[in-house]
């Protein structure tokens, strides 16, 4: 009972943490391509601040899958 | 990993709190010094212990990219630069606009600083990128051979980035940095003013000071939660990139078939693992350089 | 995982790499790049005057040699003037001086004339009265023929 507890709280850490990262740089690289195609002069401006965003936005759903392989491989099986 | 004896059998739970656990030096429960057999031993030491793998990596990784900038800035000439200080001033001068596009006060702390706080950073990442068992395996025989332990209670982990202790020794460095220049440069009325009268205030006392308390909740977490998230952040990506190597290195030990493809997945982890580490080096350095510039701004 | 002393450790390892670079790193590099981009600026200041002075210089020659130029054919243009007007001098002084020698002759010419008009005439009158008086001296007497022969003379 407890071990499986331990799989379903692995599958919502990543299941979710993707959710949330998914739609975050979704939107984030649409309104990048929206903002480079309105003004091409500021890409590099634009580019590094994308990947700034996009380094924050993707931190969490990372740990989150890192915690979770630890969840599942090493405190689970 | 003959690991029998020290009942952490040789499964793959067992491989990974292996890799996960550090090579600690403290105080054992009752009273006397020494290295850590396993994982509780280590626990069992409390605060009272150290890191031995965490402080000779970072160090000897800081020594390597302070040495390697000095020899440079000692034979900085202005006419015709080598290759080193070619290399070098690329650097200097990428982390120097950086700093000028986003600090915009004078403090000559606060470059050198970010410079610091990127190279290290990212010299620590990219010790992930080293395949997970070299050199745990090379400290484990060394140990065995030469000090005659058991290979298995060596621990040898080493990125220092996915030790919380270091990240979170840098972030709160920095904090202390953030909390010394907001003291120094708004005083300590402004700093607390700053703290307990926004974002919330009113014209009317009474108000005020029913805002002040709600103020300072607010605003004291978020203060707090700057260098927490500054660490975990880089905590929780080293240590994910570094659990998912563990689990591909698992997979040499299943067969043929898994152990081919386990190849591939560690390259393949590998090169996207290249963008991860630089991004994660360049944001803490940015964000210190963010948390350092509001220090500095008066509202 | 476990948080100890390593925290503080790593704290005062950051703290001295911070303190080492801001002292031995950055200034000596941030200096060079500073020092570079004056010596270039420099340098491409440099340039830039080099190229204004010859231009400068360029123009300078072009208005001296237009200035030469003009000065050279004032100087032909008076010259040849000179040389006209002394050519004329010259023309008028041979001139006069021809026809001063020109009239000297003419009067040498017409006093010749005159004193062998007279010569001739008083040889002529001489003659003619020898004559005369040859052939008179039988039939007339001189005196009394006198000043017919004059007359005569004077119609010569």
């Amino acid at each position: 009972m407890e071990q499986a507890l331990m799989y379903i709280a692995g599958a919502l850490m990543l299941g979710l943490g993707a959710l949330g990262a998914a739609i975050g740089i979704g939107v984030l690289g649409g309104r990048f391509l929206e903002g480079a195609a309105r003004q091409p002069e500021l890409i590099p401006m634009l580019r590094t601040q994308f990947f700034i965003v996009m380094g924050l936005v993707d931190a969490v759903p990372m740990i989150a899958v890192g915690i979770a392989f630890y969840v599942l491989f090493a405190v689970a099986a | 990993m003959t690991a029998e004896t020290t009942g952490e059998a040789l499964t793959a739970t067992g491989y990974i709190k292996h890799h996960l656990t550090n090579w600690t030096y403290g105080q054992f429960p009752d009273g006397r010094l020494g290295f850590a057999h396993s994982a509780a031993e280590a626990k069992s030491m409390g605060f009272m212990a150290i890191h031995v793998d965490t402080m000779l990596w970072s160090i000897t990784l800081g020594i390597i990219f302070l040495g390697l900038f000095r020899m440079a800035a000692r034979k900085a000439t202005v006419d015709t630069p080598g290759a080193l200080q070619n290399f070098v001033e690329w650097i200097v001068e990428f982390i120097d606009s950086s700093v000028r596009g986003t600090f915009t006060s004078k403090n000559n702390l606060v470059a050198p600083l970010a410079l610091t706080i990127f190279i290290w950073v990212f010299l620590m990442n990219f010790m992930d990128l080293i395949p997970v068992d070299w050199l745990p395996s090379l400290a484990g025989w060394v140990g065995s051979t030469v000090f005659g332990v058991d290979a298995s209670h060596v621990y040898f982990k080493v990125v220092p980035s996915t030790d919380p202790n270091a990240t979170f020794g840098m972030a709160i460095a920095v904090f202390f940095l953030v909390l010394y220049y907001s003291v120094k440069n708004k005083g300590v009325g402004g700093f607390v003013g700053e703290l307990t009268l926004q974002p919330f205030s009113s014209e009317n006392k009474m108000l005020q000071g029913v805002f002040i308390p709600i103020n300072f909740i607010l605003e004291f977490v978020s203060l707090i939660a700057k260098p927490i998230s500054l660490a975990l952040r880089l905590f929780g990506n080293m240590y994910a990139g570094e659990m998912i190597f563990i689990l591909i290195a698992i997979m040499y030990s299943t067969g043929w078939v898994f152990g081919i493809f386990g190849g591939f997945l560690q390259l393949g982890w590998a090169i996207f693992h290249i963008l991860i580490i630089t991004l994660q080096a360049f944001i803490f350095m940015t964000l210190t350089i963010v948390y350092l510039e509001m220090a500095h701004q008066e509202h | 995982m476990n948080i100890n002393l390593t925290l503080i450790g790593q704290s005062i390892t950051f703290f001295f790499f911070v303190w080492f670079c801001l002292k031995f790193v950055w200034p000596p590099i941030m200096g060079a790049l500073v020092d570079r981009k004056k010596l270039i600026a420099d340098g491409l200041a440099a340039g830039e005057k080099g190229k204004h002075d010859l231009d400068l210089a360029e123009k300078r020659v072009v208005t001296k040699l237009k200035e030469a130029k003009g000065k050279a054919a004032e100087i032909i243009n008076h010259a040849e003037k000179r040389a006209g007007e002394i050519v004329d001098e010259a023309k008028d002084h041979a001139k006069v001086e021809a026809e001063r020698i020109v009239a000297g002759a003419q009067s040498d010419i017409e006093q010749e004339v005159n004193r062998a008009r007279e010569e001739l005439r008083k040889s002529v009158a001489d003659l003619a009265i020898v004559g005369a008086s040859k052939i008179l001296e039988k039939e007339v007497d001189a005196k009394a023929h006198a000043k017919m022969v004059d007359n005569l003379v004077a119609q010569l």
